[in-house]
């Protein structure tokens, strides 16, 4: 095994392979960085190329590709509240506050950091997992993963800026706008008001973007300033974020380990790891008053987790056969076309294995790549905060409707993204907490599914399963915990203020 | 009973739920169970909502100190300058929309960072450098690289049809 582990990385690391992988880095970050440019459409237009390289090198681009563009597309997320991708959306929260405060610099390098910190740790679960994953996987069923799901759901009372209330109706608007469209199940066509465009629903692409991206731009453009609401970012910045990684070890190693366990489970789709990362850094840590305000735990905990499930994803797609997105789909593709046979067989096979190791080895250099090559980037990126609305608003309006436009390829999504881009700007003029929104809507077809796939194979059997119980009590934790503490802090007798 | 501006959209928010529910009961339930068992939640929940924003209470209000993703763009300093600007930004994106449907996607981007800019006060040489970034943009990744159909234009119907002969 060590034998195989070491052939891999001597073979990524020859000259060749190691220069389609910093290609492929570059390529990645470059299109995370640009929205509507990165993630699976910018492999499936790469995949041809990759497939008539030689397998190793082949390989080293494509998870240069596949595996970076979560820290590209933090740039977005922080300086423009414009979620580069799936992976990034809740950055934005804590990213874009910190932007506006001047403490973009800070909000980056902490953000490359734990993403390269993240990314490692996935590989190296990834690499110590793969013996052991397949009886844990397997344990998993459907009635598992709707209790994982609705555990999601229940951390959206920690979201909700003290309206639980909003938050909660908030969600459930986000899994209604979900189910509009063709359902799988019956047939019925859910919401379409009779529009072929409406068949195939509402994309995730133009929710992200309508509920953060042009709220803000609006914001932007009607106070008719700049982001920054400092007049200048100050000298420091960057060694300070890269304290602030290590300052906060723990929340990196635990968002890591949630982005990892979020990458592993097939279906639970790699868009939720960075909510449940920082669903579950608001509830664990202390003193979270600041999250949503520019507190920079709130970008540590779903930067760590965003590479970290990447890690996590090709677990399944290696180990099992089974790809966990788009993405994976289309590397496992790939990988056939290599002569490579993913599932059981490949890790068993030691003409195979080294394969693997070489692809763990190009995923852990991958991060460092990615980061070292964004850190060189922020002092420049970071100026887009001091530049006039009248330079960034229609560059990123203009940008925004491209990336929408990419959703279907239809004039119609651009009126779509209009129509939820008022529905947006209400949400944040009325003071309704809009991640919710997000998070009810990447989780609500998944409760739907998983539910339905319960009550269809186990009746409702399902209910007493072990993992069901377990992620039950889960589940009661996470909604009962915040009153616990509340009830607490309101036991502590109030010290007089001239005592202090 | 104190009803504020914003309630309306709590309103509108129990109507589109409760809409959603009454739709949905006319389906069968494999394809409804969700939105009913969930919208009728969310119906209570956001009704519980106004009420408790409605009702009169003692009031607790501290304005945020510092700038967050929830910041109400109305705080602003100068909150009839602010309202101004959303509609006037409002304009840009619907005319933005209308100019797509005339003259396409790949030309109407590079007009509007264009005469967005411009109409602000940025130099011409600044406007043309941007809206050149775009339409490089465009053409470059969308045309060229992914081959991207766009959308039919009317001018594009009425004019390329006429010379290109498509």
């Amino acid at each position: 095994m060590f034998e195989a582990a070491l052939q891999g990385f001597v073979a990524i690391t020859a000259p060749v392979p190691l220069g389609f992988l910093v290609l492929g880095v570059c390529l990645g970050v470059w299109g995370g960085a640009l929205p509507g440019v990165g993630g699976p459409a910018q492999l499936a237009v790469l995949l041809p190329f990759a497939m008539l390289m030689e397998p190793i090198n082949g390989i080293a681009f494509l998870i240069g590709v596949t595996t970076v563009g979560n820290t590209g597309n933090t740039f977005t997320s922080v300086l423009m509240a414009v979620p580069g991708g799936s992976g990034s959306q809740a950055t934005v929260l804590d990213g874009y506050p910190m932007a506006q405060k001047g403490e973009a610099r800070r909000a980056l390098s902490a953000a490359f950091m734990v993403s390269m910190i993240g990314g490692i740790i996935g590989a190296l679960m990834l690499f110590g997992s793969l013996p052991i994953m397949r009886p844990l996987v397997r344990s998993f069923g459907s009635p598992e993963l709707f209790m994982f799901t609705i555990w999601g759901l229940s951390m959206i009372g920690t979201m909700s800026s003290g309206a639980p209330l909003k938050g909660l109706s908030a969600a459930i608007l986000g899994v209604i706008l979900s189910t509009v469209g063709q359902d799988v199940k019956s047939g019925v066509m859910r919401f379409d008001f009779d529009e072929p465009y409406l068949w195939e629903g509402v994309s995730i692409v133009l929710i992200s973007l309508s509920i953060f991206a042009i709220p803000e731009m609006i914001a932007l453009a009607a106070r008719k300033g700049r982001v920054a609401e400092v007049s200048d970012l100050g000298e420091g910045g960057i060694l300070e974020g890269i304290k602030d990684a290590f300052r906060h070890k723990w929340l990196v190693l635990r968002s890591a380990a949630v982005g990892t366990w979020v990458g592993v489970l097939p279906g639970l789709g790699s868009d939720v790891a960075d909510w449940f990362a920082y669903a579950s850094a608001k509830q664990t840590e202390k003193n979270t008053e600041n999250f949503g305000k520019g507190d920079v735990r709130g970008v540590i905990a779903p930067e760590s987790s965003n590479n970290a499930k990447e890690g996590g994803a090709l677990i399944t797609t290696l180990a099992f056969g089974i790809p966990g997105s788009t993405s994976m789909a289309l590397l496992l593709i790939a990988f056939m076309s290599f002569g490579l046979n993913p599932g059981p067989d490949m890790i068993s096979d030691p003409a195979q294995l080294y394969f693997v190791y070489a692809i763990i080895a190009a995923l852990a250099l991958s991060q460092i790549l990615a980061s070292g090559i964004c850190w060189a980037m922020i002092k420049p990126a970071a100026r887009i905060c001091f530049f006039p609305f009248y330079v960034l608003v229609p560059v990123i309006v203009a940008l925004t409707f491209l990336s929408a436009f990419s959703a279907h390829f239809s004039i119609l999504d651009i009126v779509a993204l209009l129509g939820l881009s008022l529905f947006g700007y209400f949400l944040k003029v009325a003071r309704w907490p809009r991640a919710p929104v997000v998070l009810g809507f990447v989780l609500g077809p998944k409760v739907e599914l998983y539910l339905w796939l319960s009550v269809a194979r186990y009746d409702m059997g399902w209910i007493w399963r072990p993992g069901v119980l377990a992620l039950g009590a889960l589940i009661a934790f996470t909604l009962l915990w915040p009153m616990w503490k509340a009830y607490r802090a309101a036991q502590v007798p109030k010290v007089p203020e001239a005592a202090e | 009973m104190r009803f504020k501006p914003s309630d309306l959209f709590t309103v509108f928010i129990i109507l589109v739920l409760a809409a959603a529910v009454a739709v949905a009961s006319q389906w069968e339930l494999r394809a409804s169970i969700i939105i009913l068992f969930l919208g009728s939640f969310g119906v209570v929940l956001a009704t519980a909502q106004l009420a408790i924003d409605c009702l009169p209470r003692k009031r607790v209000t501290a304005a945020p100190s510092r700038p967050t993703m929830e910041l109400p763009i109305f705080e602003d300093k100068n909150p009839k300058e602010t309202l101004r600007g959303t509609f006037e930004i409002w304009g840009w994106l619907v005319g933005m929309l209308v100019l797509i449907r005339i003259i396409g996607l790949d030309l109407a981007l590079p007009v509007f960072v264009l005469s967005y800019a411009r109409f602000y006060g940025a130099s011409w040489r600044l406007c043309a450098i941007l809206a050149l970034m775009i339409a490089a943009f465009i053409f470059g990744i969308y045309d060229q690289i992914m081959h991207v159909y766009w959308p039919e234009s009317v001018l594009g119907d009425l004019f390329l049809d006429e010379f290109f002969d498509r």
